[in-house]
């Protein structure tokens, strides 16, 4: 009986005390969120913006989301800025000129720049950003890190950039996006990528760091009222993150954000019909820089089954019997347009427009197949090769893009309907290491579907994509195209850029080393009851800095 | 004799946990993928990889990458040992403040939902149980049949849909709003927690109630519940004072149980809510093959189960004696 009793009480006790136990945890968990002061508020006029790229910890130099909102100019700006159709503009350098040989710029900044703690930016702070890069091998601005050389400072305000290389207009448009961080902050700083003190966030942009919520995932940015440029239109911009596309569109149509933002992520053209239904949002539609689809041929693969003239004849085959109003249907949901011969998206600089577009004709597909002598000579639904064996190759896809598996499926169907026994590459499906081996380090594939990011259209015309050069990861040896995208990347001037970048249009043309499969128009959806006049970017949207200018509130 | 008791099964806990140090670490790093592609962003890894192997070479050898495995587990353990588990790669954070950081938010989102779900799953349980075969029993049984059946981010997504963006009830996602402070966040988190509670204690209710239903059942078979009627007793005390605590056992070791799988069935809740809980963590850092964080947030994992289930063990001992009996013979 006592034992009995005994059992029963420690049931009982053993039950209050889970009681008290969670209630502790609750406690404790809910009071550990509540701040201990309150944040200081924010101005009226304040823009809230979502994002699924997560900003935890607040440190510029990791990859992804500072970095993106800095390429649009928000704390950091760099000494260019671009305006809304990517064309450089004074920013901290008032003016500058390229030297004669290309091979360095010299910068005079204005001078009443301030940083946000109110010490004045000088021509050090600028020396020693590009040097503080170059010594920890940061990974923003890739492409100057790899071009420079040094930084001379002539005196406060004026310095001179020197490259390895004569590349003066395209190192200059890259600039846009190497942030002038300050000197008295950052040589404290002896590991950039772990520091998350809350002066690592201190620049010269048109918004000030406030504060940044780790429970609600939202951080606080008020305008500078002392940015060189002038004070922007609107007090405040705040970032909310979400975890899925889909809570964020939500949030916009539920009036909780804005806008949506990130760097060169748009929202896929599937959503684009839900949100066209929706009151008081613009679908955000712009022209893209980047080519969202390409597909990338494999030389070395190729010229392994047919010789050099037999190829180039086969690269038209596969350009008439690609299907690419389906395949903008399929990926952009219909947002993008049949792309040209000359690769480069309507919104690169030097951009031809006399150059034809892609034609998807499978009667002239098989006519050039027929007249190479590859045909189906035993029927089986597959055309032979003149040795007997099968016009059969492998289509790889980065297996970490969902949309290029999916347009490598469609793109392997439509080949077959010319007689190409065309297949998506097993291998890589479920081998990402072996994937970016194949893709990347040996280049061993026949042919490839994969995109050009804007960065690549803008450094060298997509040459990154198809020349088996230095810098360059694809598989055409061609003396010739190497020789173009060179002179594209050598540019000394802008002029002498748009005349290399038309140069190689039409060399991409007449050869078609890789095919653009889609010229799409990516989406960065906004609200329009709030807010007007947004300025809306090329390929970036209505996110950058003559947004933060032009804005108004609605009334 | 109860210490004895426990004695052997905290060591058998021990050994399960080294034995699921070693797994996680091992299988953790067979999966594909580089953990420089995310610190490095894909377009810089790729172009590294294509242009400048050696120095991605460099990059392994400062993340020590390129050890054996071997050697890497010997690191790690004597880390372990040291009670420091590592940096992660992807939040540039040391991993124990990570956690701790995100436990207390799934602790939130899994007690209440936990605590309810026992309840009413016992309720609902035995009133099934009891009833069974009448057309109550069929109502319910069939209709939290019909919860459990479905996909936990499917009835997040639904709840998401109809009680935050069409009746806009509740936020839509999120822990709490940055412009609340004070006592008005308390509020604040309270209202967002709402309907992520709810989709995993409607869940964790099915799933209680199927498992608390089968076992009336058995008991009701039982000869001490034909004494107990036949002394004359009127059936609520029969269903109160007999069937019911004999019928609790088994749901003594599911709740147990739940513990651990909740924290990953929490996962798709987690991330359809956009609440930033553990699940959350070790999904990102599966994506980001972030290793230390991995092995950190798993080791974590598993020793809240074991302990869960520890003290399943316990209380077990506590309320059978004749497991207590059992064991010491």
């Amino acid at each position: 009986m006592e034992r009995c009793k005994l059992v029963i009480d420690r049931r009982n006790l053993s039950a209050r005390m889970g009681s008290i136990n969670v209630f502790v945890i609750l406690s404790l968990v809910l009071l550990a969120a509540v701040p201990l002061s309150s944040a200081e508020e924010t101005g009226n006029l304040t823009i809230k913006a979502g994002t699924i790229s997560s900003f935890d910890p607040m440190n510029l130099f990791k990859y992804r989301p500072w970095n993106a909102v800095n390429y649009i100019g928000f704390t950091h700006v760099g000494l260019v800025r671009y305006d809304e159709h990517l064309n450089v503009l004074p920013c901290l350098a008032k003016d500058w000129k390229i030297s004669d040989d290309g091979k360095s710029i010299a910068f005079h900044l204005v001078e009443d720049a301030k940083w946000h703690d109110g010490k004045p930016v000088t021509a050090d702070d600028v020396k020693f950003t590009f040097d503080y890069n170059k010594e920890h091998d940061l990974s923003i601005a890739y492409l100057y890190k790899k071009y420079y050389d040094h930084v001379e400072v002539n005196d406060d305000h004026t310095v001179t950039l020197y490259a390895t290389e004569p590349i003066g207009a395209t190192l200059l448009s890259s600039l846009q996006s190497a942030y002038i961080i300050p000197k008295h902050i950052w040589e404290k700083v002896d590991d950039p990528e772990k520091y998350d003190g809350t002066d690592g966030m201190v620049g010269c942009g048109p918004f000030v760091f406030q504060r940044y919520d780790p429970v609600a995932a939202e951080a606080e940015f008020v305008a500078n009222a002392d940015f060189f440029l002038g004070e922007p239109s609107i007090d405040a911009v705040n970032y909310k993150y979400y975890r899925t596309m889909d809570s964020m569109l939500l949030a916009l149509k539920k009036s909780e954000i804005d806008t949506t933002f990130d760097y060169y992520m748009p929202v896929p053209g599937v959503y684009a019909a839900t949100l066209a239904d929706a009151s008081d949002i613009s679908i955000g539609a712009v022209k893209d820089v980047g080519v969202l689809l390409n597909l990338e041929f494999g030389y070395k693969r190729f010229l392994e089954m047919m010789n050099e003239s037999q190829f180039k004849r086969f690269r038209e085959a596969v350009s008439y019997a690609v299907d690419y109003q389906e395949i903008v249907d399929m990926i952009s949901a219909g947002y993008g347009e049949v792309p040209g011969r000359g690769y480069v998206p309507p919104t690169a600089q030097g951009y031809n427009p006399d150059i034809p577009k892609l034609e998807h004709n499978l009667t002239k597909a098989n006519q050039i197949l027929d007249d190479l002598g590859f045909l189906d000579t035993n029927k089986d639904g597959v055309r032979n090769l003149p040795d007997g064996s099968e016009l059969s190759f492998s289509v790889t896809p980065p297996t970490w893009k969902q949309d290029n598996v999916r347009a490598t499926e469609v793109i392997c169907n439509q080949l077959s309907d010319a007689g190409m026994d065309a297949h998506v590459d097993k291998e890589v499906m479920s081998n990402e290491d072996l994937c970016d081996q194949r893709i990347f380090k040996d280049r061993d594939y026949y042919i490839c579907i994969y995109y050009s990011t804007p960065y690549s259209i803008l450094y060298d015309g997509g040459g990154v994509n198809c020349a088996n050069m230095t810098g360059s990861d694809g598989t055409c040896s061609d003396p010739k195209l190497i020789g173009l995208v060179e002179d594209v990347r050598c540019s000394k001037t802008p002029e002498a850029r748009s005349k290399a970048v038309k140069a190689l249009q039409e060399y991409y043309s007449e050869e078609l080393p890789m095919i653009a499969l889609d010229w799409a128009r990516v989406l960065f959806p906004y609200r329009t009851d709030r807010f007007g006049n947004w300025t809306i970017q090329d390929g970036y949207g209505n996110m950058n800095m003559n947004t933060w200018f032009s804005l108004e509130e609605k009334a | 004799m109860i210490g004895a008791l426990l004695f052997r099964k905290a060591l058998r806990y021990i050994i399960t946990l080294l034995i699921m140090v070693a797994l996680v670490f091992f299988v953790s790093h067979l999966m594909p993928g580089s953990p420089l592609k995310n610190i490095l962003g894909e377009e810089t890894y790729f172009r590294m990889l294509s242009q400048d192997p050696q120095a991605l070479e460099e990059l392994n050898e400062e993340y020590g990458l390129n050890r054996p495995l071997t050697e890497q587990f010997i690191i790690y353990l004597s880390s372990l040992v040291n009670a420091d588990l590592g940096y992660s790669y992807k939040y540039n954070q040391p991993i124990s403040e990570l956690i701790l950081f995100r436990l207390k938010w799934t602790l939130l989102l899994l007690s209440p939902s936990m605590i309810l779900g026992a309840l009413f799953g016992i309720c609902f349980g035995a009133l099934a149980g009891w009833k069974h075969g009448s057309g109550l029993d069929s109502a319910v049984t069939s209709f939290l049949l019909f919860i459990y059946s479905m996909p936990h981010y499917w009835l997040a997504m639904l709840f998401v849909l109809v009680f935050a963006f069409h009746l806009d009830l509740f936020p839509l996602s999120g822990i709490c709003s940055a412009s609340s402070q004070g006592l008005e966040r308390l509020w604040d988190i309270l209202v967002h927690m709402v309907l992520p509670v709810s989709v995993l204690t409607i869940l964790n209710i099915s799933y209680n109630t199927l498992i608390m239903r089968g076992s009336v059942l058995q008991v009701l078979g039982e000869g001490f519940v034909l004494t107990a009627r036949a002394k004359g007793l009127s059936e609520r005390d029969v269903l109160f004072r007999h069937v019911l605590k004999n019928s609790l056992l088994p749901l003594v070791t599911v709740i147990a149980l739940d513990f651990g799988f909740m924290v990953s069935g929490a996962l798709l809740v987690e991330i359809v809510f956009s609440w930033g809980g553990m699940g959350t963590l070790v999904y990102d850092a599966v994506l980001a093959r972030d290793y230390p964080l991995l092995h950190g947030s798993f080791l974590v994992i598993a020793v809240c189960v074991l302990a869960a289930n520890f003290m399943a063990d316990v209380i077990y001992a506590v309320l059978d004696p004749r497991i207590r009996v059992g064991d010491a013979a």
